[in-house]
């Protein structure tokens, strides 16, 4: 905004410290330039991105506190939305830095720590303070290992805050996906996770929550937490082995489902895209497959994003043995990339691995649909991971991402995972 | 305004839920570029609310939600400003209906863009001047209050408040322009 002038104008008219000349000029103004509405426009969704985020600008932990009392009506009401409106001015939080550190930084790919020191890039042995940490890409992660030996894993594009006010720990997971073993805290205090959508109490327990504006979905491995919906204030305890989730999009009772056992065997379920977050389902005359959708994978060097195209699914998808084999049937000019991330057996992150599809893995091509089959020996994990001993034999699968550089088409007609 | 009888109001259903919840900055923005004084806009947007609500059985599927409330937000304050009559805080209409024609297709297409684009430029902020801001624009803050708090004068309050939106439109555009070139 080259404008000074208008500039000017623009600040005095939200701040109301323009003489009425002034007002009439703005007007005038505003009446015979396009780029000058244009300005306008733009500066007063400033102006109103400003109220609506002060609450994160200011010392937060009084106003986050008291916002988060249930309405006492359900989502059927006017209150609902009051209340929707409320929880979305929290999707940015800011924090006092801490002198004291949280923690440490057992791993990190992609993360950043935002507080007001700065913004800092998160790496191995680093203290943790208080502030926002930040995952900058899908395949990126991050560890963090409390000070009470708790053990917090964020995964893909991930924001959530962490601090340690008065009385216990609180962590505001605004989108992504956390996944913690949480020592039993001292004086029976509770390790709160705040979503935008529900409230965790969590004592000494595993679980992992997957969030964003709209949902929160809670898996409950081992201990006790409990769960509450913001739009309405009703809770449910999930017991191990247990999820459930709370979402804008229903008032309907909360309720329980077990945790599905993972098999040895597992297909890319075309028939049901619950667990799909990426890839859009399309068919042919012969059969159905996944398209892959463009993503933002990562930030180079130079600060320029990795684009890549992929389809993607989460869940507790497989359990893999040594010679587990994974078969893929796919349509693209460019050789795919597997990437898995699992979860150890005792329901701990267990790491991420990647294998690229090599030409001579391909069997056969027909139609331009490619197969291969990879061994879990090809998977690497990242160079950054590669010192904890993390190993895929005997780990669970929780996220599969299957995808090729660049905007390059890529179709996906097969995933299958297969123990002999 | 009179307490609304929620009994009356047919129960709208989940997707509308979220069309709601999802346009409401977007239509606090556009209402505040009709009306300047935010506690305006606050109530207008109140009243669009309702209005949607009540109108949550006319809107069709498939068809610009964004579009839908903007139309009914415009509306809400045409009918404000006839109670208001038109006073010096107030655009005439005729500009008002070139701003709203312009304020809806520019928000509904940058709004969650910039609000995006704000968190980071946020960030990026000195300390003092976030909290500067954040006195600003906490309920009833304003220019005269801050500068008698902090003992300086209004006038330095108020260049030092548009230098510090400056940089932040400044960023913004940056920013928005960045991820148009990378889009």
């Amino acid at each position: 905004m080259k404008n000074r002038k208008l500039m000017h104008l623009l600040s005095g008219w939200v701040d109301h410290t323009l003489d009425p000349e002034q007002e009439k000029e703005l007007e005038e103004l505003l009446r015979k330039d396009p780029v000058a509405r244009k300005y306008y426009i733009r500066y007063i969704a400033l102006h109103s991105c400003l109220h609506w985020n002060y609450a994160s600008l200011a010392n937060p932990s009084p106003q986050v506190q008291s916002s988060f009392q249930p309405p006492s009506k359900g989502i059927n009401s006017r209150y609902a939305l009051a209340t929707a409106a409320i929880i979305m001015v929290f999707g940015i939080l800011f924090f006092k830095p801490s002198q004291e550190s949280l923690g440490t930084i057992e791993f990190a790919d992609n993360a950043y720590l935002h507080n007001e020191s700065g913004t800092t890039k998160l790496n191995r042995g680093d203290l943790l303070s208080s502030g926002t940490i930040r995952i900058g890409s899908a395949s990126g992660s991050a560890q963090l290992r409390l000070n009470d030996e708790t053990l917090i894993t964020l995964e893909g594009t991930t924001s959530c805050s962490i601090s340690e006010p008065n009385s216990g720990k609180k962590l505001e997971l605004s989108h992504g996906k956390l996944s913690a073993n949480v020592k039993p805290q001292a004086n029976g205090e509770y390790v709160r996770v705040l979503t935008q959508i529900a409230e965790l109490e969590i004592m000494g327990t595993v679980f992992s929550v997957e969030a964003d504006e709209a949902t929160a979905s809670v898996t409950v491995d081992e201990g006790l937490v409990k769960l509450r919906r913001l739009t309405d204030g009703q809770t449910i305890d999930i017991p191990a082995r247990h999820q459930s989730m709370a979402s804008i999009r229903s008032n309907a009772d909360l309720f329980l489902t077990k945790t599905a056992t993972s098999g040895l065997n597992w297909r890319l379920p075309l028939n049901d895209l619950r667990g799909i977050t990426k890839g859009m389902l399309k068919t042919d005359e012969r059969f159905a497959y996944l398209t892959g959708e463009p993503y933002i994978a990562g930030t180079d060097f130079n600060g320029m994003k990795q684009i890549r195209t992929g389809i993607a699914v989460n869940g507790h998808l497989v359990k893999l043995s040594g010679n587990s084999n994974i078969h893929v049937r796919y349509r693209s000019e460019n050789s795919p990339t597997l990437f898995l991330a699992v979860q150890n057996e005792t329901g701990g992150f267990g790491g991420t691995f990647e294998s690229r599809i090599e030409p001579d893995w391909q069997t056969d091509v027909v139609d331009g649909w490619r197969s291969a089959t990879v061994g879990i020996k090809d998977f690497e994990p990242p160079p950054h991971l590669r010192h904890r001993g993390f190993t895929l034999e005997n780990s669970t699968v929780t996220k599969l991402l299957v995808s090729v550089h660049g905007t390059n088409p890529l179709d996906v007609a097969e995933v299958h995972f297969l123990t002999h | 305004m009179s307490e609304p009888d929620t009994d009356a109001i047919p129960a709208p259903n989940a997707e509308f839920i979220e069309h709601v919840t999802q346009v409401q900055r977007s239509l606090h923005a556009f209402i505040l570029s009709l009306v300047r004084n935010t506690s305006d806009a606050e109530d207008i947007l109140q009243e669009v609310n309702l209005v949607l609500w009540r109108k949550s059985n006319e809107f069709k599927q498939g068809t610009n939600f964004d579009a839908w409330a903007f139309r009914i937000a415009q509306f809400q304050v045409m009918a404000f400003r006839k109670k208001q009559q038109r006073s010096r805080l107030q655009f005439d209409d005729d500009l008002v209906e070139i701003l709203a024609t312009e304020a809806s297709k520019d928000l509904s297409q940058k709004n969650h863009a910039i609000q995006n684009a704000l968190s980071h430029c946020l960030e990026k902020l000195k300390p003092e001047h976030r909290k500067l801001i954040a006195k600003r624009y906490e309920p009833d803050g304003c220019v005269k209050n801050i500068a008698t708090s902090i003992g300086r004068s209004p006038k330095a309050v108020s260049e030092q408040l548009r230098r510090i939106r400056q940089t932040l439109a400044d960023c913004i555009e940056r920013t928005l322009d960045r991820k148009e070139a990378t889009s």
